[in-house]
């Protein structure tokens, strides 16, 4: 299995990208952390690594009001590729993975993967009327 | 350089080799008391326990507490802003909160990152605990 010692946003766009889902580069607004920057069917998501410890994905699901803790509850009870929170914009949908000892590329390719898909299912199962 | 070279990756792929590796590598896991929980062990550290169970795609380490009256979902929620790798679920059925971390492991995932996160788990339980005001009596008893 390959091995990522060390994990760049370079390498990162690249599994965003073999898995279809757009990636560019980009900086986290406020933060001027460089990310990778992904999109699955109309969803933005950010990836980046902090400390050269985690790899984080994350994305804000805009909804109408600030999100419902009892929304997020019942994600995070059922699903376990992501955790959802409430933002005054929505929802806020955040996973994070240990890489201080490295990732396999295969991981790498499922983490992106699966996180490009929570968000569509999020938004599928509780804001069809957005 | 003698004695340096690129560090030597172990890849986990399944539960059992976590659970055998974590072992050999002084962890102290216990098998589950019911034999419908053969996916899932118990991992002891300092006087505390937690559940540690997995599938082909994901690890989860686990603790549940009893809710105690008066909590604060923003409280709770705070504690999951702040702490990467963990997620708070709140059952309001069984008024209990469960403390876990999931850890996708499909296409493998390295040793030290996946024993790292199992066996330092008792910082994130002790953490919660102090945060959320739980003392010992929301402990629920692990099977």
């Amino acid at each position: 299995m390959e091995v990522i010692s060390k994990l760049t946003i370079a390498e990162t766009i690249e599994a965003i990208n073999d898995a279809g889902l757009h990636a560019r580069r980009a900086t986290l607004a406020g933060l001027g952390i460089p990310c990778a920057m992904g999109s699955r069917d109309g969803l933005d998501f950010q990836a980046y690594v902090q400390e050269g410890q985690s790899l984080c994905f994350q994305a804000t699901i805009p909804f109408s009001v600030p999100g419902y803790t009892d929304v997020t509850n019942n994600w995070n009870g059922f699903q376990r590729f992501s955790k959802a929170m409430t933002v005054k914009e929505g929802y806020l949908m955040r996973f994070e993975a240990d890489i201080s000892h490295g990732i396999t590329r295969g991981n790498l390719n499922a983490l992106v993967r699966k996180f490009g898909e929570a968000i569509v299912t999020f938004r599928a199962m509780y804001l069809r009327q957005v | 350089m003698f004695g340096i070279g690129k560090p030597k990756h172990h890849v986990v792929t399944s539960f059992s080799q976590a659970c055998d590796l974590l072992a050999r590598m002084g962890v102290e896991v216990a098998p589950r008391a019911s034999a419908a929980n053969s996916n899932s062990v118990i991992i002891r550290k300092n006087g505390l326990k937690w559940v540690f169970a997995g599938d082909t795609e994901l690890f989860t380490v686990a603790r549940v507490f009893e809710a105690p009256e008066g909590w604060s979902i923003d409280k709770l929620q705070s504690w999951m802003f702040a702490k990467n790798f963990v997620v708070v679920i709140h059952n309001p059925d069984e008024k209990t909160f469960i403390l876990a971390s999931h850890i996708i492991i499909e296409g493998g995932i390295i040793l030290q990152n996946m024993a790292r996160l199992v066996y330092n788990f008792d910082a994130y339980i002790i953490g919660f605990q102090s945060h959320m005001n739980l003392g010992k009596q929301h402990f629920k008893p692990l099977e």
